[in-house]
């Protein structure tokens, strides 16, 4: 099962609703995060494409998107998720379309939603987004949603083979979740020696907590992100 | 048309060569069907074991146009005068003629007909003519689709008569007298001329010429010189006989079938339980789905008129992206909608009104996605433009411009699901945050504190931007890259004009 005669043929494999043979084990399907510590710790070496991920931060702004942002570039070209939107549901900012273009990311493939009504509608949104089988993934900003929620998105995500990212309050941290992976984040000190001005932006570090992961022990993972 | 040295219309004894144009023809046979009661029929009111008479002003006074049997057998007669008609029965139904009813009993019957053969048209006021040859054998015969047409009027409580004939304005006059069937194009002469010359509906003052002239008959038109006849009574005439006869070809408008559909659903008792609503529709989509099944066509918009008691109706737009004929997608958009459409009322009534039907386009289904994805792609879009409004789902692009908040923009509808072609469009060259505000706020004011708080620390820049000055619109900044105290990055300016901070965006 190594080389796979098309990509038709992978994804059909991989879709959860297929049933194969005994033997027949595939490796989860993984989406490289593009960054190399964290390839090498996760399962597969990158996202989870077929599950839930939840990231927990307290602050906006301290390099969040930008962990995602070479899994989006990659997934925006990636073949088996020709023609598939990147669904961004309730983000709490305006995604910067000449930012993310600037990072490879396909613009025509994203479409933003902004549910109105409260936590009930931004959790029908991602589960009609997942379900649809047109999204390869979906990035929400959910403020509360409990143990049931999250079972049904993570059964939904598991069948369709989409990249679920929810970003949730620390708040949250405590309560149960079916979750492949619970990361949280925060920022690193300001790596002040390579500070220049005019020239490339800084570095600055991320220091990405991992709570939970199928597979793994948690750990703590410094990156180091631009 | 005919030569015109020849002394009579149509010399029955040898008669002319057929012209070019009807020689090659196939063979027809058409399908005259005349409702003679429609103006009675056509009115629910009329239906009564008691005289009734339906009425209408014909020069400056009411006249009978049908009467129903109960009247006839007082001796009323169309044509009489109201006064006359109420004198011989009493009492007397009289109800006013309503030319709208009477067309949408023969339009749907129309439509009906439509399953029987493509080519049918309505012919003023009570009458359809069908061409039944290319139906002949799918149906089993003649005599067969005759019956189905009987049967049909029938059950919708019509009067009809029916009559076959190798031409349709041949079938149109005999079912209009209720004249035999005339079998052949040889024999039309003969059949038609013992025809009253009324069955022509040719106008008053050529049917009254041709009565002083001693004609009655469509027999004795056919015997009048064909010179004169072009000269005295008209070309329009002579062309109707040509028709008629099978000499001249006869194009007909066919009638379309509706490009349109409308239908209703009155509930039973007010209501505002959605799920009762969405029931009703569900039905009234189930029958506009067959609706565009059976013409193998699509819709690109529809109306839901939610009808109240005391107040205007609710209307609710639904506009695809793509169009679409399957009755289940249609279903969930629907209800996606009635879910959490607000009511000022209980509704009593549901009405759907579609756009004009496109003609289907199928697009084959690949087997590993391929076309089928786009059209999964359109759901879901519309399934959440559905639920939250076109506005709150959209997509992002780029646009030519050095002002940060305007070099971004929204595709909404046909755009989001076809994107421009931004190839020209160059991302700039600068760093630019993930995160923007919506617009700038003051640094350090509350619209900014949800972002940041305390000090920050500037790290690099400025970046000069000065744009604008064109549209009044100008800008005039120097931008920053910040550090906060939580370890946030954030993206400021300075306003060179008024030397006040804002915050723009974050490098999330």
């Amino acid at each position: 099962m190594e080389a796979l005669p098309t990509p038709g043929m992978e994804a059909l494999l991989r879709d959860g609703r297929v049933w194969l043979g005994r033997g027949a084990q595939l490796a989860p399907p993984v989406i490289p995060t593009g960054f190399a510590a964290l390839d090498r710790y996760l399962p597969g070496g990158g996202w989870p494409r077929n599950a839930i991920s939840e990231i927990f931060l307290e602050q906006y702004g301290i390099g969040e998107l930008t962990l995602l942002m070479p899994a989006l570039a990659e997934l925006t070209r990636a073949e088996d998720a020709a023609g598939r939107w990147i669904v961004w549901v309730a983000p709490p900012l305006v995604p910067y379309a000449p930012a993310l273009r600037r990072q490879g990311v396909e613009l025509d493939r994203l479409l933003l939603v902004h549910p109105r009504g409260g936590r009930k509608n931004d959790l029908w949104a991602v589960e009609q987004a997942i379900r649809s089988g047109s999204a390869a993934a979906v990035l929400a900003w959910v403020r509360t949603a409990d143990d049931v929620d999250l079972r049904r998105l993570q059964l939904a995500a598991e069948e369709r083979v989409c990249w679920v990212v929810l970003f949730r309050p620390v708040e949250d941290l405590e309560n149960r979740s079916p979750a492949a992976l619970r990361l949280e984040l925060r920022a690193g000190a300001p790596m002040r020696g390579v500070r220049g001005r005019g020239a490339s932006r800084p570095r600055r570090a991320l220091r990405v907590r991992v709570l939970k992961c199928r597979g793994r022990q948690p750990a703590d993972i410094d990156l180091e992100v631009r | 048309m005919q030569p015109l040295h020849s002394s009579a219309l149509f010399p029955t004894e040898s008669p002319p060569p057929p012209t070019e144009a009807s020689s090659p023809r196939r063979r027809q046979a058409w399908l005259g069907l005349t409702l003679p009661n429609l103006p009675l029929e056509a009115l629910p009111a009329a239906r009564t074991e008691e005289p009734a008479v339906v009425v209408e002003p014909r020069q400056a006074q009411w006249r009978v146009v049908a009467a129903n049997a109960a009247a006839r057998v007082h001796g009323i007669a169309p044509d009489l005068k109201l006064g006359a008609a109420l004198a011989l029965a009493e009492p007397l139904n009289v109800l006013q003629r309503s030319p709208v009813r009477e067309r949408a009993v023969l339009e749907s019957l129309a439509s009906w007909a439509h399953r029987i053969t493509p080519a049918v048209c309505i012919e003023p006021d009570e009458s359809l003519v069908l061409e039944i040859e290319g139906s002949r054998r799918l149906f089993g015969g003649r005599e067969a689709i005759v019956a189905m047409l009987a049967e049909e009027t029938a059950r919708r409580g019509l009067t009809a008569r029916l009559r076959v004939a190798p031409t349709a304005m041949a079938a149109l006059w005999l079912s209009r007298c209720g004249a035999d069937d005339a079998p052949s194009l040889e024999r039309l002469p003969a059949s038609l001329g013992r025809l009253p010359l009324s069955v022509t509906r040719w106008p008053e003052e050529v049917q009254t010429l041709l009565a002083e002239m001693g004609v009655r008959t469509i027999g004795d038109c056919l015997r009048l010189p064909r010179a004169g006849f072009a000269r005295r009574v008209g070309l329009r005439c002579l062309a109707d006989l040509d028709k008629a006869l099978g000499r001249a070809v006869d194009v007909r408008a066919e009638r379309e079938p509706p490009h349109a559909f409308r239908a209703r659903a009155e509930l039973s008792a007010e209501t505002g339980d959605a799920t009762v609503l969405i029931a009703a529709a569900a039905q009234l989509i189930e029958r506009l789905a067959a609706s565009l099944r059976e013409r193998q066509a699509q819709i690109e918009r529809f109306e839901l008129a939610l009808e109240h008691l005391q107040h205007p109706s609710t209307v609710v737009r639904f506009d695809l992206l793509e169009p679409s004929h399957e009755g289940t997608v249609l279903r969930r958009l629907v209800a996606d909608r009635l879910e959490r459409v607000e009511l000022p009322a209980p509704v009593i009534a549901l009405e759907l009104a579609t756009g004009f039907f496109r003609p289907l386009s199928l697009a084959p289904a690949g087997l590993f996605g391929g076309r089928r994805r786009e059209g999964e792609r359109t759901v879901l879009v519309e399934r959440l433009q559905g639920r939250f409004g076109a506005d709150d789902v959209h997509g992002l692009g780029l646009a030519a411009d050095h002002r940060p908040e305007r070099a971004w923009r929204k595709l909404t509808e046909r755009s989001l699901i076809e994107p421009p072609r931004d190839g020209e469009v160059s991302p700039c060259a600068a760093e630019r945050p993930a995160w923007v505000l919506p617009e700038p706020v003051p640094l350090f004011s509350p619209a900014a504190r949800s972002h940041t708080r305390g000090e920050i620390e500037l790290e690099s820049g400025p970046e000069r931007i000065e744009s604008g000055w064109w549209d009044g619109h100008d800008v005039a900044r120097d931008y920053y890259t910040a550090i906060g105290e939580r370890g946030e990055r954030l993206w400021v300016f300075r306003e060179r004009a008024s030397g006040t901070w804002y915050l723009h965006g974050l490098f999330g």
